[in-house]
Order: C-alpha cells, then sequence, then structure tokens
C-alpha cells in the first residue's frame, strides 16, 4: 500500500511540475463575474473528462454544489469549490493523456 | 525535468507494449502471477481471492459445501430464462455453448457482444420490455446460463484488427490511472494482489471473469462483473460508467481473454 501511494504521489508531483497542481492559482480568467468564469472552466473540463470516460467520481456534484452556494449568495465560497473542481478535472486530463496508451509494466 | 523525460521514455515504451496480441499478452500475465504465487496451481484462479488467502479458503469451502447462498436465485434464473422466452433467441438456444461465446466481437455492428448484452436484447426481442444491467434478473439468468457451462473453459478470441482495437482500449483502461487517487485497476489486482487493502485482500485479475455473475455476501445477492467495475470505479474515486457501456464492454472483452482457458464455474461466492 505504502508503494501504491508512492507512486501516486511521484505521478502527483509530476503534473504538479508540470503546473496543474497550483493550489493557489485563481481560475478567474478576467470576466467580471469571477463565479461565472470559474464555474464554466470546471463545467468545460468535467464534459471533456466525461467525454474519455476520465471523470474523477466527485467532481459533479462539486460543480452542483458550488452552484448551491451561488445561487445562496456564498460567493467567495462557491468560488473556491468550483475552482476545487476544475483542479480535479485538470488533473483528469492529465491523466488521460497516459491513460490511453497505458500498459504492463511486466 | 529528468523524472518528466523518464516518464515521457517509459510511456512510449508502454505505446509499443499496447497493441501486442492476446497470446503474447497473457503469457506474460500468467507468467507475472506465477512469479508472485509460485505456489498457487493455474486451475485455482477460478477461486479468485480464495486461491491466494488461505485465511479465507476454508470459511469459502465451508460454504460451498452447505448449500451457496445464491442457489434459489439462480434457479430462479433458469425459471424465467423460459418463462421469458429467452431460449426462443438464437443467440440461447444453446446455453452453454452461449456463455463460452460471449463476450465476442461481432464484425457487424463492431462491437463486444458480452452475454449480458445478448440477453438485455433477446429479453427486449421476447417481452417488449428492458432489462437491467446489473443485479436482479438479468443477474440471476446469467449466473443460470452460465452454470450450464460449469466446466468449460474461458476462450475468448480476439481476430481482425477492429476486435484487437475494441481488446486494447479494454487493456488500456486495465491499465491507466484514473481518479482522484490516480490508480489502475492493475495497480490493486496485478501488482498488489495478495496484498491487503483495508479490510479486504485484493484478488488477482487472472481469474476475475470465471465466476460471474458473481455472488457477494456485502451485496447479499447476485451482480454482473460490470456492478462490480461501477463499484471499484467508485472506490478508485473515478466517475462510475454505465454498465454495458462500450467502454466496459471493452475492459470485460480484455479481463476475459486473460482469463482464457480457466474453467467457468458455479462457485460465485464472494465476501
Ligand atoms: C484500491 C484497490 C482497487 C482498485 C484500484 C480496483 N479494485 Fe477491484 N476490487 C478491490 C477489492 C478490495 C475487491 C474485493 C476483494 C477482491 O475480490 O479483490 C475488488 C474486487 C474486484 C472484482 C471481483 C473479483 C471476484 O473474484 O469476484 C473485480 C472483477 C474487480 N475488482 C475488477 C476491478 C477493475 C476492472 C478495476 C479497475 C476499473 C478495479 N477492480 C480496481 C479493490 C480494487
Amino acid at each position: 500500500m505504502k508503494k501504491l501511494l508512492i507512486t501516486a504521489l511521484s505521478v502527483f508531483s509530476l503534473t504538479a511540475q508540470a503546473g496543474f497542481m497550483d493550489g493557489a492559482h485563481n481560475w478567474n480568467n478576467g470576466s467580471s463575474d469571477p463565479f461565472k468564469s470559474a464555474i464554466k472552466a470546471a463545467e468545460s473540463g468535467y464534459k471533456a473528462n466525461l467525454a474519455v470516460n476520465m471523470a474523477w467520481r466527485d467532481t459533479g456534484s462539486m460543480i452542483k454544489e458550488a452552484k448551491k452556494l451561488n445561487a445562496a449568495g456564498k460567493t467567495a465560497a462557491a468560488v473556491a469549490l468550483a475552482n476545487k473542481a476544475h483542479h480535479q478535472s485538470m488533473n483528469a486530463t492529465a491523466q488521460t493523456a497516459l491513460a490511453e496508451s497505458a500498459g504492463p509494466r511486466f | 525535468m529528468k523524472k518528466l523525460i523518464t516518464a515521457i521514455a517509459g510511456i512510449s515504451f508502454l505505446v509499443g507494449m499496447a497493441s501486442a496480441d492476446v497470446d503474447s499478452d497473457q503469457k506474460a500475465f500468467i507468467n507475472y502471477f506465477k512469479t508472485a504465487f509460485p505456489n498457487v496451481e493455474f486451475a485455482d484462479y477460478t477461486n479468485g481471492v480464495y486461491s491466494l488467502d488461505e485465511g479465507s479458503r476454508s470459511q469459502f469451502e465451508e460454504i460451498l459445501d452447505g448449500i451457496p447462498p445464491y442457489e434459489e436465485a439462480v434457479e430462479k434464473g433458469g425459471k424465467e430464462f423460459v418463462e421469458f422466452g429467452l431460449n426462443k433467441c438464437a443467440a440461447f438456444k444453446d446455453p452453454a455453448a452461449a456463455r463460452v461465446k460471449h463476450p465476442y466481437f461481432d464484425e457487424a455492428t463492431q462491437k463486444v457482444v458480452t452475454l449480458e448484452a445478448a440477453l438485455k436484447a433477446c429479453y427486449q426481442e421476447q417481452t417488449g420490455k428492458k432489462l437491467g444491467s446489473k443485479k436482479g434478473k438479468i443477474a440471476r439468468i446469467s449466473a443460470w446460463i452460465s452454470d450450464q457451462a460449469a466446466g468449460e473453459k474461458i476462450n475468448v478470441k480476439v481476430e481482425g484488427a477492429a476486435a484487437q482495437a475494441a481488446y486494447d482500449q479494454g487493456k488500456a483502461f486495465f491499465y491507466g490511472k484514473r481518479g482522484q487517487f490516480n490508480m489502475a485497476c492493475a495497480d490493486c489486482h496485478v501488482y498488489n494482489a495478495g496484498k491487503k487493502a483495508r479490510a479486504d485482500i485484493l484478488s488477482p485479475a487472472l481469474g476475475h471473469t470465471t465466476h460471474v455473475p458473481m455472488y457477494r455476501a456485502k451485496w447479499a445477492g447476485l451482480g454482473t462483473l460490470q456492478r462490480r467495475y461501477g463499484g471499484c470505479l467508485k472506490n478508485m474515486r473515478a466517475k462510475p460508467i454505465s454498465a454495458q457501456s462500450e467502454i466496459m464492454n471493452n475492459l470485460e472483452y480484455f479481463q476475459q481473454a486473460m482469463s482464457n482457458g480457466l474453467e467457468i464455474t458455479d462457485a460465485r461466492y464472494r465476501k
């Protein structure tokens, strides 16, 4: 199990080097409505993951929850959650490239 | 950066591997398990985790010695098979042969046809209604059909470029890391088979398809192979994919092919 964790972590550190895991990054791309741009990024990423059967389990519900928070006026929490969902979709996208050609290591 | 390059070099090596033929794939697959578990006979892999875990083996054998908890359900499946006229479909004239034939690659539709897919189509043809994909009726009927083939060997064929492509896709799915835990099926069922993951000992992927649909104590019932796929995907924190979708069927195609030569068994019990 420890070994498993290490491989898992090393792949994630690779994606981190590639700039996917920058937790402090704000996905607001200049739009005046920070939630709108954050949720748009999350949704389009998730949709792309779904199309190639690589979506993560919780991304969809995070997107839903973020929308609920936003509707309730909790904008900061909504943006944070939408960004989290977007992070997940970015990591799933990074996995996709590797998974397409994966094979045994024996 | 160096790390990245090594990773990329590793990947291109894997790309080369991805399209090997089934026989050489299976040879390497079996050889892996032979090396990891020199004392386990090939034929014993039909028993899943119990082929590796001495501790729970006796409990498994005790259950099989008595009246297994799924016996009634499988009998009911046999009655349903006739009741719904499934014996009238060409695909199920000979139920034992049907179990051995599926899954196969259908050139006409360019898709893998699983036993459950054929059952769903036949059920619809006969009753005008839809049959589920994971549990209940379909699992009972599929289990009864498989019972008729007990003792026969899995013999999945992958012939032609399109069949090979479907197989390759299933194979990549099996070995590819996915989900929040960044794990592959193989991480548990190949590289860590026999080891403990939380409260469970991990079964070897060799033999994963010999006893399907399986009975699970946790489900208190029967479930199809693809029902199990959904559960494992969830545990990997990947989004489960619909049972009987093309990609799940390709995964099953690959998994069944890796179990070629193993006996189909009616010993369906799992924890
Ligand atoms: C985190 C580890 C883990 C991963 C990754 C995983 N599984 Fe499992 N799987 C389990 C556990 C635990 C069980 C129950 C014990 C057993 O039989 O292995 C199980 C059971 C199964 C079974 C039933 C075995 C039997 O004998 O009835 C199948 C089939 C299966 N997994 C297939 C898969 C596939 C396909 C994937 C990839 C989509 C996968 N698993 C990914 C942990 C995992």
